[in-house]
């Protein structure tokens, strides 16, 4: 009975020993996985994290200049939120008597909260600035060719989630600032409201308000709104998100890894007889991974440690601030929606997602594929494009600052007219005639790719600006805020 | 004597797993379509009402705002006609001005009685249903709206 006893204790402490040096043999594995080709290799292709990249990279790919490493950023970013979140909703409560005084407890009392809520916001920005700089870049290197325009697309629907993540995520804190935007966002979601009205047939369907119900659960901005953002935005979205990263990163393998240029192939010495170029990701590619890792990670702990995430007083419905901006990256749209909620809010920005989508589908020109700007003429119509744009922004903003638009003309006009025509929309207009007339000129889709890309991505950035330092209180042109009135 | 595959031209296995995959994808079209259904919630718009006061308590000839229907009461010689405050551009509350009322997030102007001035506003303020509750106070109805051209609410109240 005891020398069973024994035994078993026996047996057991074997176990333990044999599971330690399992453990051990698994670290002198990896160590040896530095050593030769093949075992490292194999150390990146048996691992489910490691293999999302090939067991070789070409050399090219591993040049900063190639990806400025903005995707590999917002991923980490993403991660850096999926942290902060977490530790986040250990004290956030989604109710409108008791969201404001827990994120006052986070920024006051709960430690290190202050710290973490600040990470979670610059983060955020931060992700929102380098997923549209990391489309800008496969844009610009054309790397959506090539049976990469599936990729492409799921970038489209991954910036989208970005923005409607940051969007959700705004309404949390029921600040003022976190109410009047999404109020705001809300009315915009429902504008269709806008046309049905001018048409005169919202009293037989009314898709505006199946929008704002279904988004906000009510008619405004309440309870159920809270509960709704909350939900979208600590599962729904980043549940979303999460699958489409995955199918997102396991494409790039799948087409055959980044895009490169036909020079890389020169530019890289070969490696074998066969003349095949690339490298072993071990340890090359880890060690730039880990770079961008560390950067993303330093920026947001020094902007967390250095700014405060902004926190303005409990929502009070009966009154916005004044003026009443909404996150820097919906201020272009917020400019649009000043001259016509439908069009500026919906009909234009749901053009330009479209007109993203399409790129790959629409161009499909092999030439230049990987280079910055397809070559010196891909450049000078980038160039051309973006000073058309800017001169189109800045006149059009510039006439109706100065002198009204069509309904301060003509009060009596159909609400149709202005709605039609204001100037969100005639800029729109002539993008699409400019990337025309690139496109009968040079013969090349990739040429007006180039010019619609560039022309709507600087009338984003310009209205952007315009909207962020150029407009006050009523939302007034005003050339500095200093010279804003005194309430 | 011919065989059965002859007289049908789908075999049984085939009709069955058809019919599997087909109720299959059926099922799960119903249980998505209910699933989207129970996200749209049932808005009850009716009897959403104010009781906001006397006639008196609201001065001559100055358009007063009442913060929990976000509302201004306008009173003059004609009667009593409510404003809601919402704009109807992107749902912000206007407030006064010495001409009329602007919103401020995106600088609608409204005239006295809530005329559209200018900016994106899609038309005027809306004018909301009000009356007389029995013991004389104002009733406001935030969920009736009334045209422009109908007449203000007179004072003091008729009685039948």
């Amino acid at each position: 009975m005891s020398t069973e006893h024994g035994t078993g204790v026996d047996q057991v402490l074997k176990n333990l020993r044999q599971a330690f040096d399992f453990a051990r043999a698994k670290i002198a594995q990896w160590h040896r996985g530095r050593e030769g080709d093949r075992e490292r290799s194999r150390t990146v292709s048996k691992s489910f994290f490691l293999h999302y990249h090939s067991a070789r990279v070409h050399p090219y790919s591993l040049r900063p200049a190639t990806t400025l490493g903005l995707g590999l950023l917002s991923l980490f970013l993403f991660a850096i939120l999926t942290v902060t979140g977490i530790l986040l909703m250990l004290y956030y409560v989604p109710s409108i008597e008791r969201a404001y005084a827990s994120i006052k407890d986070i920024m006051a009392i709960v430690p290190g909260g202050r710290f973490v809520r600040n990470i979670h916001r610059w983060a955020a920005h931060g992700m929102v600035l380098s997923v549209s700089l990391h489309m800008a870049r496969v844009f610009y290197t054309g790397a959506y060719a090539r049976g990469r325009s599936f990729n492409w697309i799921l970038g489209v629907f991954l910036l989208l989630l970005t923005l409607f993540l940051s969007f959700t995520g705004y309404l949390l804190p029921w600040d003022q600032l976190a109410y009047w935007a999404v109020t705001i966002g809300a009315h915009i979601a429902g504008s269709a409201t806008e046309l049905t009205d001018a048409l005169g047939i919202t009293s037989l369907v009314d898709p505006g308000r199946w929008i704002t119900h279904l988004l906000l659960g009510a008619s405004t901005v309440g309870q159920d709104a809270l509960v709704r953002f909350y939900l979208l935005h600590i599962v729904l979205l980043p549940l979303l998100s999460v699958i489409l990263i995955g199918l997102h990163l396991w494409r790039i393998r799948k087409d055959g890894g980044l895009s490169r240029p036909e020079e890389a192939e020169r530019w890289a010495p070969s490696s074998s007889e066969k003349g095949d170029r690339t490298i072993l990701s071990w340890p090359t590619a880890l060690w730039a991974e880990a770079a961008v890792f560390f950067l993303a990670l330093g920026a947001v702990l020094l902007a967390g440690y250095a700014f405060d995430a902004p926190l303005l007083g409990i929502a009070d419905p009966t009154s916005p601030e004044n003026p009443a901006k909404s996150a820097w990256y919906f201020l272009g749209i917020q400019e649009l929606v000043s001259y016509s909620a439908f069009s500026g809010g919906i009909v234009i920005p749901v053009m330009l997602a479209v007109g993203l989508a399409l790129i790959p589908i629409l161009d499909r020109e092999p030439a230049g594929f990987g280079r910055w700007f397809s070559g010196p003429r891909g450049r000078r119509v980038s160039t051309s494009s973006a000073l058309f744009g800017s001169g189109v922004v800045v006149g059009l903003s510039a006439v109706a600052i100065m002198f009204g638009w069509i309904r301060d003309w003509f009060p009596e006009v159909h609400p149709l007219i202005p709605m039609a025509l204001n100037p969100g929309t005639i800029m729109g207009a002539f993008l699409v005639a400019y990337t025309g007339r690139v496109l009968r000129r040079s013969g090349s889709t990739r040429l007006a790719a180039l010019a619609y890309f560039t022309g709507s991505g600087v009338m984003m950035l310009l209205l952007t600006i315009i909207g962020l330092w150029f407009r006050g209180p009523d939302w007034e042109f005003y050339w500095s805020p200093s010279l804003w009135p005194i309430p | 004597m011919s065989s059965p595959t002859d007289r049908n031209p789908i075999r049984r296995r085939d009709f069955l797993t058809r019919l599997a995959i087909g109720s299959a994808g059926l099922s799960g079209i119903m249980a998505l379509i209910g699933s989207i259904r129970l996200a749209f919630p049932r808005v009850f718009s009716s009897g959403r009402t104010h009781r906001i006061g006397r006639a008196v308590d609201f001065p001559m000839g100055v358009a007063t705002f009442v913060a929990e229907s976000e509302s201004f009461v306008l009173r003059d010689r004609g009667g009593i006609q409510v404003l809601s405050g919402t704009c109807p551009h992107l749902g912000c509350v206007v407030r006064r001005t010495d001409s009329g009322f602007r919103c401020p997030c995106h600088g609608s102007e409204f005239g006295p009685t809530g005329e559209h001035r200018s900016g994106p506003a899609p038309g005027a303020l809306k004018r909301l249903a009000v009356r007389f509750s029995r013991d004389d106070r104002l009733e406001l109805d935030l969920t009736r709206t009334v045209s422009r051209d109908d007449p203000p609410l007179s004072i003091p109240p008729r009685r039948k």
